[in-house]
């Protein structure tokens, strides 16, 4: 039977007269990775700083590993790994020394200490530079870093607090493999990311909150199966930008149109009726189709049909 | 795990997360450079700044010069630890791990207090190796002095628990330490000081580290006054580690 790694139940916080995270409820099922998405401000740091002990809800709780936040938080925390968005390593200290002392706070026994050190910084791609100030370290080894300290007394559930954001490619592809892999070793990820894709390719299921609600929370094929009433017709011109593509949103049957680069997107329950009223719209403004595409529904669709402002959905 | 011996544990395994942050502090703090200014030139000069020029017996001396080494070393880490950890998100490291946040405070505490400690000893080793000094209650000196640099290492935690910038810290913290000085008994003796000073006097816990020096260090030993000095002392610490503590929960509320 699958159980679950956490459970939050009408999470709310409040800083003052803003209300940061407004009565979430949801579960993370045992090693699984579970996505938390939403724009900037949504609530995602408050959710994972009320669920690791780093703030105290206003009201509501949740369970952390079957354990009470807000009664037990002692055995919560020793039983989570916090990752969170600022890299926060000892500049001053080796990586052996940052990993040590990391596992000196959790209690870790010296020998089984210096083995998991040993065997985190191989596995990071660290243990050459091990006895390395850590201020001498890139912005992607310092993260590498900070994700060891986290694992250093083997939890069974890992917050991620936008473990990707700055990162260059190839430091991100290695971050995205590992939690691929501890969730094959089954700890549980609880993830927050602004790379939409990012979430698509890892995550098991995601929630999608925006100013401190979840507005959505599945899989994310169900997720974008959800708005499939939505088509998404891609298209570009010979014209590039001077402007005689700009009324595509009189086309009949036409939703809301966007723009990326050059190219167009025109959302639409319709498509049939607008595809010949395009060529017919391209036609009469002397326009050449240089490319023509029905797309899938993406993720990153359901985040901005989800997270829009009203009237911010007609320019999408 | 029964009770008692749950909370027992427990405790230990506060206590060994204390001392380990303060072993961290240590490695990282200890060689910064307010922290050198502070706690070593600052106590020195001050010192030498009203004695020289003045003919006055070195075991009069010395355990004011003690005192206030203790006083400005021991209260010197605060300030550069608390603020630059609340910075680069590293105090949020300690809050997320399984201990409390007087345990922290505590760690804080004992980081500076050794450091107070250590450096009282230069001035007191002066005195016995260079100048001839000698200790008429050795036994009684070594807990005073720890004491008392636990408790202005505390008082330096206390000013840096809310500060965001080292100099937020030191700012008011060095308003209220510089007048200090005058009002402890270091410089002029209780008993010669305007009496409108001296109710404000018991009111600065280096007056009784100063006092507890003394009796050690001069003797004769005066066993009311010294449980006072120690008493008092005690009850600075627990209030300064107490509010210590408070002000770094506000981070977690």
């Amino acid at each position: 039977m699958m159980t679950n790694a956490i459970i939050a139940s009408q999470l709310t916080r409040t800083h003052g007269d803003l209300l940061a995270v407004d009565h979430v409820s949801f579960e993370v099922a045992q090693a699984k990775i579970f996505g938390y998405l939403g724009p900037n401000g949504a609530g995602k740091t408050t959710t994972i700083k009320m669920l690791t002990g780093l703030l105290r809800p206003t009201e509501g709780t949740a369970q952390v590993n079957g354990y009470s936040i807000s009664r037990d938080l002692h055995k919560v925390k020793r039983s989570i790994g916090i990752v969170p968005e600022v890299s926060n390593v000892y500049d001053e200290l080796t990586a052996w020394d940052n990993l040590a002392f990391a596992g000196d706070l959790y209690g870790v026994p010296r020998r089984e200490r210096e083995t998991r050190a040993k065997d985190l910084l191989a596995e990071f791609d660290l243990y050459d530079r091990r006895q390395s100030k850590v201020k001498t370290y890139s912005r992607g080894m310092k993260r590498r870093l900070t994700i060891a300290m986290a694992l250093i007394h083997s939890p069974s559930i890992l917050f991620l607090d936008e473990p990707t954001t700055a990162l260059d490619a190839r430091s991100a592809i290695f971050v995205r493999d590992l939690v691929r892999q501890l969730k094959e070793e089954g700890i549980t990820i609880f993830l927050t990311t602004h790379y939409i894709e990012e979430a698509d390719q890892l995550c098991d299921r995601v929630a999608i909150i925006n100013k401190g609600q979840i507005v959505a929370c599945d899989t994310p094929e169900r997720l974008k199966n959800s708005i499939l009433g939505t088509h998404t017709i891609e298209v570009s011109f010979d014209s590039g930008n001077d402007g005689r593509a700009s009324d595509l949103e009189t086309i009949s049957g036409c939703d809301s149109v966007g723009k990326q680069g050059d190219k167009y997107r025109l959302y639409t329950q319709n498509p049939q009726e607008v595809l010949p009223n395009l060529i017919a719209y391209a036609e009469g403004h002397s326009l050449s189709v240089i490319t023509l595409n029905m797309l899938k529904p993406r993720l990153e669709d359901v985040f901005l049909e989800m997270t829009a402002h009203p009237s911010e959905r007609n320019r999408q | 795990m029964s009770g008692k011996n749950g909370i027992l544990r427990r405790a230990m395994e506060e206590l060994a997360g204390a001392v380990r942050i303060a072993r961290k502090d240590a490695k990282i703090y200890y060689l910064k450079p307010p922290v050198i200014m502070f706690g070593f030139f600052f106590p020195g000069f001050t010192y030498l700044a009203f004695t020289v020029g003045r003919s006055i017996d070195p075991t009069l001396l010395i355990p004011g010069l003690v005192a206030i080494t203790a006083f400005f070393a021991g209260g010197s880490i605060g300030p550069a630890v608390l603020p630059l950890e609340r910075k680069t998100s590293t105090l949020e490291r300690l809050l997320g791990a399984p201990l409390s946040p007087f345990s922290i405070i505590l760690g804080k505490t004992f980081a500076g207090a050794a450091f107070g400690l250590t450096m009282s000893l230069v001035p007191l080793l002066i005195g016995m190796l260079a100048l001839g000094v000698r200790i008429a209650n050795l036994w009684l000196l070594i807990p005073s002095l720890a004491l008392s640099a636990l408790v202005f290492a505390a008082f330096g935690i206390l000013f840096s628990a809310r500060a965001e910038e080292m100099p937020n810290a030191m700012m008011p913290m060095n308003l209220l330490r510089m007048p200090m000085l005058f009002v402890s008994g270091v410089f002029v003796p209780l008993e010669s000081m305007a009496g409108f000073l001296r109710p404000i006097a018991y009111l600065m816990p280096l007056t009784y580290a100063v006092d507890a020096m003394r009796q050690s260090v001069m003797g004769p030993l005066e066993p009311p006054m010294l449980l006072a000095d120690l008493g008092v002392m005690s009850l600075f610490l627990a209030l300064f580690l107490g509010v210590a503590t408070k002000a770094v929960q506000r981070d977690i509320r």
